[in-house]
């Protein structure tokens, strides 16, 4: 078996159905670890986030805010997929994708909840007030120096894969997007998103969060004036397309559908994983990448910062389920059943006041801030293997293929880097499942009003 | 005017100058913290006051002081008589002088008093044990002015406590409030202000074991126990019980300062 067959294989195993019955188990078994954290304590989660906005930029004397930390996994975790992807589950799924996504979203919030909080519990401060942290961290620390080799294992797959997910395929859809609907040459673009990736990596966790505070709002602004329009110009289909949601979760059928208008029947199995696939993957809970993010907040307390993990992923849910409803309401997604996701979304935004353009646009925002940010998760990860002298080249290296990303090429590097991504899931679900306890634990202290007590550093 | 300082022209000296020279006025005896008056006529003390106290005890009290700006103004002058002038008074003033030669106290009357944690076993008179209670967090000064017990029966007992190591006398900084940040505590704790552990040590190496914290908002002041914990610079977590009692919220910014209790 050569590389790329083993690649294929490991490929379709991590991305497979039995791979997202791991990530679901896991999740339930944290929400019940948690007492339903994330339903139990929304208000609470919504009230140290959204309602104490006002002191975002408020530190608590560390390198970023607890709001910035967020905003660079949010940043992450919103990309293309979000718009594309999306689409895609629809396509792939039909309409009853939506709420097996919502389902695997619910779950998964205990998931990110988790990750956050345990990568502010294990993280290692150095006296220069930097912080490396994350699940290579919480993996080392919290289960032992003998599973020193399964955090090792996530770092490298973290610092290879933020070559693929984060770079080549964010920096192809950005060029794609731009060549597409402004007629820039791949070649220009990728200079300049490897100078703007560059310039920003090199800026350290503060410059990176500083772009992420200015992104996402952008993300989300620009993604509304997208989707709104579109959605007030589909409002009548509206009540249907939820109907259809729920009528159409256990099977689907229709007599005519799809580009070539023929009968489509779609099973249980395929609906779930069209739409659990999106749940999973389209927020990052259970990869372990935010985690990385959040570990760089200085916080009083590690649920605090769980806090906004949840809010993360609401803010996902928020941006998929309005793309997902957007399409079913539109009555678009019933001619590209089973046809390409790409064209399905160019075709949505035909309709759009500011045309397909805005959709280029869209995606081209999305991928950068995406990029920078898994810029950031991969150098933390190579720097853990193997020290800091390692941040200067990695950061050049990502620049370079940031230029190389739109000229496209690389495709088997890509593949390699997106089973590598998927991989990043296997440590991080064991450590998440061994550490459960103590995330329980650290959210019924923190609601007794106990003070945090790190853990004794034994380096 | 005659003017000096106490620690250069005892105020028993001073005062005897004043009877020899029949002179007639306002002695101000000006230390930091508060001020204290002696009214001669003829030389003869005929009224005193310092601080709450009055009269004779007054003059008892100004009697141990052996630092402290004075002046002499001749033209200021009183109605008020609480001495009665003449050799009694003048050889009661000079006991008082010989019985605070034999108190051993700080010179500063502004040292703030603080129990201390002893070790061992120390009987203490009741008269003791509850000047001990009484004095806590109170300057040299204010203990001596109590009232409970006269200006020498009180140094008498300080410094038996001081020396038994129960008391110390500590010299407290001006502390500037800080400006921090609310912040939610959960639970169902109560009366307790949460700082940074940094905070709460140098406030600590100020101020001894035991000091309490002075939070100001824009409504009320209150005073809290205070708590240290991990990374809570800048900010000051409450209680959500104490938030809803003193009509606060997360994101409010209120002055805080700590007290020596």
């Amino acid at each position: 078996m050569d590389i790329l067959a083993l690649n294929e294989y490991l490929n379709r195993a991590v991305y497979g159905e039995w791979m997202m019955v791991v990530f679901i188990l896991v999740g339930l078994y944290l929400s019940l670890r948690t007492n339903f954290v994330q339903f139990a304590r929304l208000g609470t989660a919504l009230r140290e986030t959204l309602g104490a906005i006002r002191e975002r930029f408020l530190s608590f004397g560390g390198q970023i805010t607890p709001f910035q930390a967020a905003m660079v996994a949010v940043s992450a975790t919103i990309g293309t997929g979000h718009i594309i992807g999306m689409v895609g589950a629809v396509v792939l799924g039909g309409p009853g994708a939506l709420l097996w996504m919502w389902i695997a979203y619910l779950v998964g919030m205990a998931t990110k909840f988790a990750e956050a909080v345990l990568a502010v519990h294990f993280r290692r401060q150095y006296s220069d007030g930097s912080v490396l942290g994350g699940p290579m961290v919480y993996i080392r620390y919290g289960l032992g120096s003998r599973t020193a080799w399964l955090a090792a294992l996530f770092a490298l797959f973290t610092a290879v894969a933020a070559f693929g997910i984060g770079n080549l395929s964010q920096a192809a859809a950005v060029g794609a997007a731009l060549a597409q609907e402004f007629d820039v040459p791949p070649a220009i673009t990728g200079l300049l998103v490897a100078l703007l990736v560059g310039v920003l990596l090199a800026g350290g966790i503060r410059m990176v969060a500083r772009f992420a505070q200015m992104m996402v709002p952008l993300k989300l602004v620009l993604f509304l004036l997208a989707v709104l329009p579109l959605l007030l110009i589909h409002l009548e289909g509206l009540p249907a397309a939820l109907a259809l949601v729920v009528s159409s979760a256990l099977s689907f059928q229709a007599a005519a559908a799809g580009a070539a208008g023929a009968a489509v029947s779609l099973g249980l199995v395929e609906i779930l994983k069209a739409g659990v696939g999106r749940g999973i993957f389209a927020n990052e809970a259970g990869l372990g990448s935010a985690a990385i993010a959040h570990a760089q907040a200085q916080v009083d307390h590690p649920v605090r910062q769980g806090f906004w993990g949840l809010t993360e992923m609401l803010l996902s849910l928020m941006v998929t389920t309005l793309m997902a409803l957007t399409f079913i309401a539109s009555g678009l997604w019933q001619s590209y059943l089973g046809g390409d996701r790409v064209e399905a979304a160019r075709a949505l935004f035909t309709e759009h006041p500011l045309g397909v353009a805005l959709l280029g646009l869209l995606l081209a925002v999305f991928a950068l801030g995406t990029m920078v940010s898994w810029g950031f998760y991969g150098e933390e990860g190579a720097a853990y293997l193997f020290g800091e002298g390692i941040r200067w080249p990695y950061r050049l290296t990502f620049a370079t293929f940031a230029f190389v990303g739109p000229l496209g090429g690389l495709a088997a590097l890509t593949s390699v880097a997106d089973t590598l991504n998927g991989l990043m899931a296997i440590p991080n679900l064991i450590a998440l499942l061994a550490l459960g306890g103590l995330v329980g634990r650290l959210v019924r202290e923190f609601f007794s009003g106990m003070p945090w007590q790190p853990p004794q550093e034994e380096d | 005017m005659l003017s000096g300082n106490l620690a250069e022209f005892p105020l028993s000296r001073l005062l005897e100058t004043l009877m020899g020279a029949a002179r007639g006025g306002a002695l101000c005896i000006e230390p930091p913290g508060f001020v204290g008056v002696v009214y001669l006529e003829g030389g003869h003390p005929v009224h005193a006051q310092a601080g709450p106290l009055q009269g004779l005890e007054a003059l008892e009290f100004l009697t141990g002081l052996r630092s402290a700006p004075f002046r002499f103004d001749a033209e200021q002058r009183t109605q008020k008589r609480s001495i009665e002038p003449g050799l009694s008074t003048h050889r009661l003033i000079l006991h008082q002088f010989e019985a605070w030669k034999e108190i051993d106290l700080p010179d500063n009357w502004q040292l703030l008093l603080q129990a201390r944690p002893n070790q061992g076993y120390v009987q203490l008179s009741p008269l003791e044990a509850s000047m001990l209670a009484r004095v806590q967090g109170k300057s040299l000064a204010q203990a001596l002015m109590d009232g409970q017990l006269s200006p020498l029966e009180a140094a008498q007992v300080i410094s038996k406590l001081l020396r038994l190591g129960l008391l110390e006398a500590r010299m407290y900084p001006q502390i500037q409030p800080k400006h921090l940040v609310v912040l939610t505590l959960y639970g169902g704790g109560q009366g307790v202000a949460a700082i940074d552990v940094d905070l709460f040590t140098n406030w600590q190496g100020l101020l001894g074991e035991g000091f309490v914290l002075r939070v100001r908002s824009k409504a009320q002041e209150v005073v809290l126990r205070p708590e240290s914990r991990f990374n809570m610079q800048g900010r000051l977590g409450l209680f959500e019980r104490d938030l809803r009692q003193l009509r606060l919220s997360r994101g409010v910014v209120v002055e805080v300062w700590p007290e020596a209790r």
